[in-house]
Formats: structure tokens, sequence, C-alpha cells
């Protein structure tokens, strides 16, 4: 594809306004893959999958209900734990959940005030559903990363 | 608190977000769903019982 091919589509995207899928496309918009992060489902909503929007978005809000019963813990960073990192990036990938949960937790101020180390994830260690909360958590938010990577093969037209 | 449940509970809720994910006809879905949610429980439940002779 050429540099003058690749300006048209954009100006064309542009033009209708929406971020629908148009083949070859060498990147979809950031603001597109920021709200598919956010709100589970958006993405797809926007680029018209209605269905995979409902079912993603079904599944990974039952996913992280299910964790946050359990008593499964936000991932947050930890001064002495290197992998508490990679709980985080998981936890966070589901959005407005995690963050809602994470203001919930720690208040508006506490989680301004006490990023990235003070944070409170919740949960409850001792509970016997503790470890099985934390997987559940996790999951929700890996698929929800999935799902952006998904938004942007398809509004770059490389998937129906 | 019931493991299996929550076992069985997990293993449908990601079945049916990689069917979505990556097949587009319903019927692809369907046989995927079928495929990963059989394997899901069936290993875990299989590999639970093999597991019972170790301490």
């Amino acid at each position: 594809m050429t540099a003058g091919e690749s300006k048209s589509q954009r100006k064309k995207s542009a033009e209708t306004g929406k971020d629908q899928p148009a083949k070859g496309q060498s990147r979809a918009s950031v603001s597109l893959l920021l709200g598919s992060w956010f709100l589970p489902g958006f993405g797809h909503l926007r680029l018209g999958k209605k269905r995979r929007a409902g079912v993603f978005a079904a599944v990974i809000f039952c996913a992280f209900v299910t964790g946050v019963l359990l008593h499964g813990e936000i991932g947050t960073p930890k001064p002495e734990s290197p992998f508490s990192w990679l709980a985080t990036f998981a936890c966070l990938g589901n959005g407005v959940l995690a963050i809602g949960r994470l203001v919930w937790l720690n208040g508006l101020g506490g989680l301004l005030g006490g990023f990235p180390f003070g944070l409170q994830g919740g949960g409850s260690p001792s509970a016997a559903g503790f470890a099985y909360g934390n997987t559940f958590l996790y999951t929700a938010g890996l698929m929800n990363l999935l799902a952006v990577l998904d938004v942007s093969d398809i509004a770059r037209g490389e998937k129906d | 608190m019931d493991h299996l449940l929550l076992l069985v509970w997990h293993a449908l809720l990601v079945s049916i977000f990689f069917a979505f994910l990556w097949r587009s006809t319903a019927v692809g879905r369907r046989n995927l769903f079928l495929k990963t949610f059989l394997i899901m429980v069936a290993g875990a439940a299989s590999l639970g019982w093999l597991m019972f002779p170790f301490p």
C-alpha cells in the first residue's frame, strides 16, 4: 500500500466519523483501543460487532464479579515483590471495573495519593476462595486485553 | 465453596470467550466451545484423579 492510499483511507475514516474496518489500514485509532480497554465490549460495539461486544462484556463482567465475591485481591504493586507488577497489569486489564474497585477500596484521594505502592487491593488471603478469586480477576483482565487486540485487528481490516 | 462448580464456571466463561474470539460462524463457535470446555473440565478432573496417589 502506498503512502497516498493510506492517507486517503485515513481521510475517509475521518469523514465518516466512525472506526469502521478498512482493509489494509495500518493502525487502529488510539481512542478506540483505549475505549475498548476501559469499557469491555465498547470497541466491538463501535465496530458494529454487537453480539461479540455483548458476549465479551458479559463474560468479563461475570468473571470479575465472581473474583470479587470470592474475596480475590485486585493486584497492586508491592516494593518487595516484583511479580506483583504482573498481577497489577493483569487486573488493570479490566478497565473501569478494576479502577472502580480500587476507588471503592481506597477512595479517589487514596487512589491518587497512594499510587503506586500505597494502594489496597482488597481481598482476604485467609478466605478459602482467595486464590480462586485472584484467578478469576486475572483471567477477566487478560481476556479484556485480548479483546482489545481483537478490536485492533478488526479495525485494521485483518479480521472480520 | 464447591471447587468443581468454580472449575466448571471458569471453564464455561473462558470457553465462551475464546469461541467468540477465534470463530465467526455459529457452527465454528459451537464446536470450539464444546472442545475447549470439555478439554478443560475433563482434563482438570483427570489430572486431579491422577494426583490422588501422590502425597
